[in-house]
């Protein structure tokens, strides 16, 4: 292999292909970043053994090869190196690959090349268009909710799911922990077609590496039964991750709770509610981790206490109406689920005292969050009675 | 700045000690606290009794081959809580920062004290008078300017000691300390730094910081903190417990293939941990299964549940799910369940139906039989195959 290439044409696809590889565990193959040099360019690809990356760069190639480097030390180099052309070339013996750049000269020992595995192929077969942003804007609006452990199976996972409403094909994109609930729902022909019957399970852990290589530009999204692959709009990087194969949840029926005609509704400033309750939580200790939400017509009281904290109380103007006097809801994930909306004003659906309440708001027509709310526990759970 | 000054009260051979007072005919004789069976450990070693050599962890049957006239009690936790709460009664009366480490012995934050209480030495002096006044027991005080050294000082002239590390004496005290007695030292870690000729704090120091930093990493840092006799760890009133567990030790080991026997006592452990986290109104998300095999191996298994529970029931499916999934190959001697993650008084409603709130409920009103009526008012039929009750 002996390829010259620019530096800066490949930095930011060296950190992604960094990015993905374990730094400190894993066989020493998945800590490798495999350079192919080959007649259209270099190619420079990744894997942790679920996650696979690979991209593709202007070079020239005086002899195409392959060879895998320490990819940490790798990018750690290319990094500090100033822009300008680099040559990679392997050894005579093929040992190391020596990296060069005016009179600066390094040289990397190389991992056996049978290691290599072939990264899966992005399937052309009924690819479609999306915009990298609003995938960006999906997951970070939903992905909060989804519970951070893996052996949760299904609710560790982001559901995207083709429904058909009408006419319209529309997804719902959820994510829950077990207490929260996140949907972001919109319509797009394209990805409800691409989508299996059943939905699509991504793993949280995947989405987060998902995140750090989406841009703003178009991408190109494509899956087969076991993968859901993500290329750039010049289709010069992919980025594949594994699909999960749960039941999910039918979050339906939780759902259907909130269009019920006994429910009451709490209508308030979003922005005041966040302020009171960042205030409110400072009274919030270990075994006190909720705000009190108590219900009058034109206002929303608010009340925590902690035994070493004391107690705050605060009113916030807001507009109530139904049956219910009171509601406690943990404070900090209150807080949490309020940042994600971008209404001036948040609608409080509340099915009962311990059932769940829905969030939503004109802004974020299509956005939906559940809470469920605190069981508060009394001191004395059954009296006796004289016979 | 401030000079902190914390104490510590152990209370001398605790158990054997109330078991003295309580029964005049064995004061002045060599008892434990402990059980009879072929496994059982000493809990408490009276002072005489530790003349033979005998130890708390000791097995029972090493100590009275040690001391054949050992006279062995059966231990009353009740009792010992009794004497417990009136030992802490008197040490609120110095602090209003007191934390209970065991039921023997406590930590007090004094800092500032010493106007209002006078010297460290005042202050042990007073807590040992009053103590005995109202217990009749004795205890050992130490005072050190930091946590753990208060700890090693009141251990060190014990019975009925009263030793105060001051500030200025700190650095001679710390240079002759071995390595042992310094908190996250364990034996292999000891061992290790052995090797490098480092036996005591002071020879820690004889280093540069970063020369542990460079070995040990963020462990390095605490050590070289450490051997300074520097304590970041406060006095923590009222702290709430991280885990509920119970597990029993088998009188034989049991063979692998007998899991229902195995999962009877899971569900009386399940029943024990469920009822303590109810009665703290608490319930955990994880649920772990100890095994420890007849080689001495242990394993654990731990899984982690989309809520927290304290139903009995949900424990007990969670901790036989995990056993099957161990599949045991080897004869086990000993068996337990613990709840980890958890939370307090108020927790968050489960999104999806939750099968365990009934079963929480009919645990409820179980538990309040129990409190009426007694332990054995109410079982679980599965657990009445044995009475043994699982230990603690």
């Amino acid at each position: 292999m002996f390829l010259k290439v620019n530096r800066d044409e490949i930095i930011e696809g060296l950190q992604k292909s960094a990015n993905i590889i374990p730094v400190k565990t894993g066989a020493a193959f998945l800590r490798t970043i495999w350079l192919k040099a080959e007649a259209q360019g270099l190619k420079i690809m990744s894997t942790d053994s679920n996650l696979e990356f690979c991209g593709a760069y202007p070079a020239l190639i005086e002899e195409e090869g392959l060879a895998g480097i320490q990819g940490r030390s790798f990018y750690d180099l290319i990094r500090r190196l100033p822009s300008g052309e680099i040559l990679i070339k392997s050894d005579t013996d093929g040992q190391n690959v020596l990296i060069e750049q005016g009179s600066r000269k390094y040289k990397l020992p190389v991992n056996d090349p049978t290691w290599f595995q072939n990264f899966s192929e992005f399937p052309e077969n009924g690819a479609v268009f999306w915009s990298g942003d609003f995938l960006h804007e999906i997951i970070d609006r939903v992905a909060f909710c989804v519970s951070d452990e893996d052996s949760l199976e299904a609710i560790a996972c982001l559901n995207l799911a083709p429904v058909a409403k009408g006419e319209d094909k529309v997804v719902e994109v959820c994510g829950m922990n077990g207490h929260q609930f996140a949907m972001f729902t919109f319509t797009n022909d394209d990805v409800y077609g691409l989508l299996p019957a059943n939905g699509a399970l991504i793993q949280k852990k995947y989405l987060l590496e998902l995140k750090k290589w989406l841009t703003s530009d178009e991408i190109e999204l494509s899956l087969n039964e076991k993968r859901l692959f993500f290329r750039t709009g010049d289709k010069k990087e992919t980025f594949s991750l594994p699909l999960s194969y749960y039941q999910y949840p039918n979050y339906h029926n939780f759902i259907d709770k909130l269009k019920s005609s006994e429910v009451s509704i709490l209508q308030t400033a979003r922005a005041e509610l966040m302020d009171s309750l960042e205030r409110i939580s400072i009274f919030n200790d270990e075994s006190n981790r909720c705000a009190h939400f108590m219900f009058h017509p034109t206002e929303l009281g608010l009340y925590s206490q902690g035994q070493e904290r004391g107690t705050g109380n605060e009113s916030v103007e807001a507009s109530f109406n139904g049956t219910l006097e009171k509601i406690a809801f943990p404070t900090r994930v209150m807080v949490e689920v309020l940042s994600h909306f971008n209404s001036k004003k948040v609608r409080f659906t509340l099915t009962g005292s311990e059932a769940p309440c829905g969030l939503g708001g004109d802004e974020d027509p299509h956005y939906l969050v559940i809470v469920m709310p605190m069981k508060i526990q009394e001191e004395t759970y059954y009296s006796e009675e004289e016979a | 700045m401030v000079q902190i000054l914390i104490a510590h009260i152990d209370m001398d051979a605790f158990f054997a000690s109330v078991e003295q007072m309580d029964h005049p005919e064995i004061r002045g004789k060599p008892v434990v606290v402990g059980g009879h069976g072929p496994r059982s450990v000493v809990a408490a070693a009276s002072y005489e009794a530790r003349v033979f050599g005998v130890r708390s962890a000791m097995p029972m049957v090493t100590a009275l081959r040690q001391c054949p006239q050992l006279i062995v009690m059966p231990g009353r936790m009740s009792r010992y809580k009794e004497i417990s709460r009136a030992v802490m009664g008197v040490l609120d009366r110095f602090s209003p920062l007191v934390e209970q480490a065991s039921v023997d012995e406590a930590y007090l934050d004094l800092t500032g004290s010493e106007r209002l209480l006078g010297s460290a030495w005042d202050i042990g002096a007073a807590i040992k008078t009053q103590v005995r006044q109202a217990t009749g027991l004795t205890c050992s005080f130490g005072a050190a300017p930091a946590k753990f050294l208060a700890k090693i000082a009141s251990d060190m002239n014990k019975p009925d000691g009263l030793t105060v590390i001051a500030p200025d004496q700190v650095a001679a005290f710390m240079a002759a300390l071995p390595l042992g007695k310094i908190p996250g030292v364990g034996a292999k870690t000891a061992e290790a730094l052995a090797r490098l000729n480092v036996r005591t704090a002071g020879d820690v120091l004889r280093r540069p910081e970063s020369f542990w930093i460079e070995r040990l990493g963020e462990r390095g840092r605490d050590l070289y903190e450490t051997a300074q006799g520097l304590d970041r760890s406060q006095v923590t009133p009222h702290s709430l417990p991280k885990s509920m567990s119970a597990e029993h030790t088998f009188d034989t080991d049991v063979p692998p293939r007998r899991l229902d026997e195995l999962k009877i006592w899971l569900l009386r452990q399940a029943e024990r941990v469920g009822r303590d986290l109810r009665r703290h109104s608490a319930s955990g998300r994880t649920v772990t299964l100890k095994v420890r095999y007849a080689d001495f191996s242990l394993i654990t298994r731990s899984r982690s549940l989309p809520g927290p529970t304290a139903s009995t029931r949900r424990i007990h499916e969670v901790a036989c799910d995990l056993l099957d999934r161990l599949d045991p190959q080897k004869p086990i001697r000993l068996i337990g369940l613990g709840v980890s993650s958890l939370t307090f008084a108020q927790r968050q409603l489960s999104l999806l139906p939750d099968p365990t709130e009934r079963s929480e409920d009919m645990d409820r009103a179980a538990d309040a039989v129990r409190k009426r009526f007694g332990d054995k008012a109410i079982v679980r039929a599965a657990t009445l195959r044995e009475a043994e009750e699982p230990k603690r």
